[in-house]
């Protein structure tokens, strides 16, 4: 039996539809009636006339279907006409009225552009990353395989063997393919470049479903036997880049690590790899490259393999799950000595990001970031919500007129819903600009970081119609406040009391709102005056070393094949050539950069200390470096000398240590002379030099022990070229290159960038100053929300008072207390909000401490001038109801009585 | 001949139509009697040809419809001529004359083709 309800809307569906068929029917019967009667008068017997008449009508039963058809298809049109033609005119007399009050709707139009700004853009860097597909046709099935164990709970790579059986004795996976991240030197016609791979089974692209952009793609077979089929496939991007994009290219040999490869073709555009993080260059076949996997690929004791997989189409995750945990329980108990106590994780690509050892968090951490910036919308549409409200009660008289004159409840709230619609509508258009230009400011921060980065955010689709769901929902949530109140209201006694009516009753609510808005305003503010300050001082700080005028390039000879003898060459004669280059003051070589993402720690283990030394020795920071290194860094050697050629492989080992380590281990003596090894049965060190303390890790710290070695008694294949140029260090870049290839043309240079650009887009101030950036765009984001939301609040509690108002000021009240009156009450609430803001303040500049640099997190001058700031936002937001107010005239605020 | 006539038939079935109701509102009936008695019965129009005519110019807004009583007391749907039907009668019953004019001269026409 059918429900009632649904009983009910099939009987008034019904009744529509008998009106209709009644009629045709009356209609068609009158004419029957008629024609019969006709008949009748012409002699015929009352049935034969009937008979007559029926047949010259022709098909009854077909006419009547036609035109009750004809007439119910009418019937809708001209309803559906008459719903749209409401909508029009409310929307035309929604868009009139707002037209009337153009502060009104900039005020609201700008802060909801930047509330949804702020979300679409968020959202689009979370869809980025997390929930759009690769850009391959079967981007939605794929999967990852990881493995866990013992040694390493969170999921990894596998072993090749591991990865074969999974491959061979799952049903569950359509292709399922490993593969080995790596970066390589190509060479080539081209020129010399360090390039992300990723080295691949030959069912990698098949697996994807991809299509080559030009030539072919690694395809099944590829992959057989060792260096059989020494190919490469470009990427999109790479092939432009250093190809021009052109199609010649595929066929021509180039060099990997230094061994002959063919070009066979290049992936779609975007297509990037199928890493999280990394932006993948080029595509080798596994086994068919050098250096070679060697035994690697039998051995079941060595992992390194990422897997990733196509499921079976129809096949569910935890069908899929299943057939890998059996086939796992299998693999533990014929190889329990390298498969003891492993788990197999099988997740969704998009659920693997950016690594599927730290992918489970990642969700969370994006829900928590999606929550904080809808929580800024909330607080955003609650402030218009609140604009609209002082708007509605303005206007209470209005409606209770047209309420009196008959425009029904539904459409008073239809009218008002559309209102936020378009208000919303126009917000969201703003949203969508800023969103823009917030994500080109994001592609464009540049990012130092020694491998490519996959940094591609787009405003698309899928982020427009987020934006438009935001904006409707924003709409809704702003349009129900003032719908309540006016509904709590009782219109009559609206009209009779003169439009006062709206009751204050959330009014206190309302105000704490806002003071939070005020007081989180002075933390966000106050972080990013430090922040500002502190990346205004880190390009000051005196790190110990020159950072100006100074290049850094990078080289690495061991996979080109060069032993530790031509290297040794390789690496002198190119610090003479380099130094001999015009616009080069002095060159030097060194394995590490400071500030850099390479480090090395040695424990140092001195012979006679004479402070106390933990047994593990100190740890210490280290660099390898070639004699010139001091004078082109200008760091200072304090005591005994720097190193020179007596420094060679043959003599006895020295070292150079800092201030910081010889104060540490031999304080009140000289280290000159001292001894001491970094491993238990290393060598023994004797120290030459000490030199003035330098910054190392990062910038800003208090300096820690420091040690050099000489490169001619540590050798080691990679190292940084390190410049000291009279010229703009940048404009030496192609002339380093050049040098390099004159001695070996394969050999790629990468990484080259002056120090000041290795200091501000790197590690050292990568964080500051993105977190000036952010918490500048924030502060200000917070500062306008919250102007905006004292001034909604103001300026509703003028309107409500306009009697009272009038009143004062019909009893002699002088413009100047009225305003007055409303400046104070802003007032309060900006001094309160500013009181909880600078506890609030006090507790989280502590956590920031690390990244602040020669500013104290509770600096004086920067919290005065925040509180400053939010005084003079808060008078300007506060002056506008308060003119408002004093510009009442008694007259007309009293006659409403 | 007789497919001909009802072509001409269809496309000027509205016309008729609203020539009929230029003298005042008439139901279904009685529009369909004139048109028999008007042309004699040389125009056989079925019955349920006309009302589909007639309800499409309802929806065209070329004709109002009404229920009213006739001289018998009997409840029957009435058709007016709306502004807009008379002038559509006016625009058609000229294109008519042109179109009958033009046909009339081709046919009675006594000069060779040149």
């Amino acid at each position: 039996m059918s429900s009632p309800r649904k009983d009910r809307g099939v009987r008034a569906f019904r009744f529509w539809r008998r009106d209709i068929g009644a009629e045709v029917d009356d209609e068609i019967a009158f004419h029957v009636d008629a024609r019969a009667d006709e008949l009748v008068s012409s002699g015929l017997s009352r049935d034969e006339a009937r008979a007559r008449a029926i047949a010259d009508f022709g098909d009854v039963d077909r006419a009547r279907r036609m035109l009750r058809h004809l007439d119910e298809q009418h019937a809708r049109s001209t309803a559906r006409r008459e719903v749209f033609a409401d909508l029009w005119q409310d929307v035309r007399v929604a868009a009139r009225s707002l037209a009337r009050a153009p502060g009104f709707v900039a005020v609201v139009t700008l802060t909801l552009a930047l509330g949804i700004g702020l979300n679409t853009a968020v959202y689009s860097i979370v869809d980025a990353y997390l929930f759009r597909p690769l850009p391959v046709p079967f981007g939605k099935e794929l999967v990852v395989l990881a493995q866990s164990d013992p040694a390493l709970s969170a999921p990894h790579e596998m072993s090749y063997p591991n990865y074969l059986d999974f491959r061979r004795d799952t049903a569950v996976f359509s292709e399922l393919s490993a593969y080995t991240l790596d970066e390589v030197n190509v060479s080539g016609s081209h020129g010399a470049q360090r390039v992300m791979v990723q080295d691949v089974t030959a069912n990698f692209f098949p697996m994807l479903g991809l299509r080559p952009a030009v030539g072919r793609l690694l395809q099944p077979g590829d992959d057989d036997g060792e260096l059989a089929h020494p190919y490469i496939v470009l990427s999109y991007a790479f092939w432009q880049s250093h190809f021009g994009g052109d199609p010649a290219a595929i066929g021509d040999t180039i060099r990997v690590n230094n061994h002959p490869v063919t070009i066979i073709g290049v992936t779609p555009a975007g297509f990037e790899g199928t890493d999280g993080l990394l932006a993948i260059e080029a595509f080798t076949a596994i086994n068919q490259t050098w250096p070679s996997y060697g035994a690697k690929l039998q051995d079941r004791g060595s992992g390194g393999f990422n897997v990733i997989g196509r499921l079976r189409p129809g096949l569910s995750l935890g069908a899929a799950r299943a057939a890998v945990a059996a086939k796992t329980a299998t693999l533990e108990r014929e190889y329990p000595a390298n498969n003891r106590g492993i788990t197999m994780h099988l997740v969704p690509e998009t659920r693997a990001r950016p690594n599927v050892a730290i992918s489970e968090n990642v969700p969370i951490i994006a829900a928590a970031f999606m929550s904080l910036v809808l929580l800024v919308l909330v607080v955003a549409s609650a402030n218009v919500a609140s604009l609209l409200l002082a708007r509605a009660t303005a206007r209470l008289r209005e409606q209770a007129i047209r309420s009196a004159l008959g425009a029904s409840r539904w459409r008073l709230a239809r009218h008002a819903v559309i209102e936020c619609l378009l208000l919303a509508g126009a917000g969201g258009a703003g949203a969508l600009v800023l969103a823009n230009v917030a994500v080109r400011a994001l592609t464009t921060i540049r990012i130092a970081a020694d491998v490519p980065l996959r940094w591609r955010i787009a405003v698309d689709h899928r982020v427009i119609a987020f934006t438009l769901a935001i904006v409707v929902g924003t709409a809704l949530l702003a349009a129900i406040a003032p719908l309540l109140a006016t509904r709590r209201t009782n219109l009559t006694d609206t009209l009779k009391s003169g439009g006062r009516g709206a009751s204050g009753g959330h009014q206190r609510l309302r105000g704490v709102l806002v003071v939070s808005q005020l007081a989180v305003c002075v933390t966000i503010v106050v972080c990013a005056a430090l922040f500002a300050r502190s990346a205004a001082n880190a390009s000051r700080v005196d790190p110990g070393f020159r950072t100006d005028h100074i290049l850094i390039a990078t080289a690495q000879l061991g996979t080109q094949g060069y032993d530790s003898v031509r290297g040794a060459r390789f690496e002198r004669e190119i610090e003479r050539r380099i130094a001999a280059l015009p616009g080069v003051r002095s060159a030097a070589l060194a394995r590490y950069t400071p500030f850099g993402y390479n480090n090395d720690i040695e424990s140092v283990l001195p012979e006679s200390p004479t402070a106390p030394i933990p047994e593990n020795g100190i740890g210490s920071f280290n660099n390898v470096v070639t004699p010139s290194y001091f004078e082109t860094m200008r760091i200072p050697i304090a005591e005994g000398r720097g190193f020179d050629e007596r420094d060679n492989e043959s003599a006895r080992k020295v070292a150079i240590v800092t201030r910081a380590m010889a104060r540490r281990i031999w304080p009140g003596q000289s280290a000159l002379g001292k001894r001491f090894r970094i491993t238990k049965d290393g060598p023994v060190m004797e120290i030459v030099g000490v030199t003035g303390d330098i910054q190392y890790f990062s910038l800003g710290e208090t300096p820690k022990p420091f040690l050099f070695r000489p490169y001619a008694q540590w050798y080691h294949s990679s190292f940084t070229i390190t410049i000291h140029a009279s010229v703009d260090p940048a404009s030496l870049a192609g002339a380093v290159r050049a040098a390099v290839a004159s001695l070996d043309p394969t050999l790629p240079v990468f990484d080259v960038r002056s120090f000041d650009e290795h200091i501000r887009s790197g590690r050292a101030l990568l964080g500051t100053r993105l977190g000036a950036a952010f918490s500048a765009a924030f502060g200000g984001l917070a500062l306008l929300l919250a102007a905006v939301g004292l001034y909604g609040l103001l300026s509703y509690a003028v309107a409500q008072r306009t009697r009272e108002i009038g009143i004062r000021v019909a009893l002699g009240a002088h413009t100047s207390t009225v305003v007055r009156l409303v400046v104070r009450q802003g007032l309060t609430m900006v001094a309160v909000g500013a009181a909880i803001g600078l506890a609030i303040t006090f507790g989280v500049t502590r956590l920031l401490t690390a990244l602040l640099f020669g500013v104290a997190p509770r600096d004086p001058v920067i919290l005065g001038g925040v509180v400053a700031i939010l005084l003079a936002v808060g008078v300007v937001a506060s002056m506008v109801p308060a003119v408002r107010a004093a510009r009442v005239d008694p007259l007309t605020a009293l006659r409403a009585e | 001949m007789a497919d001909a006539e009802l072509d001409l038939l269809q496309g000027t079935l509205d016309v008729m139509i609203l020539k009929s109701l230029s003298w005042g509102p008439m139901h279904g009936f009685g529009i369909a009697k004139w048109i028999r008695q008007t042309t004699d019965g040389v125009l056989q129009i079925e019955d349920s040809a006309l009302y589909p005519a007639l309800h499409r110019l309802a929806h065209r807004a070329l004709v109002d419809a009404d229920w009213a009583l006739t001289e018998n007391n009997r409840r029957a749907k009435y058709y007016t001529l709306t502004t807009k039907g008379r002038q559509q009668l006016r625009s058609r019953v000229q294109a008519w004359e042109k179109y009958s004019a033009a046909v009339a001269q081709v046919v009675r026409a006594t000069a060779a083709p040149v």
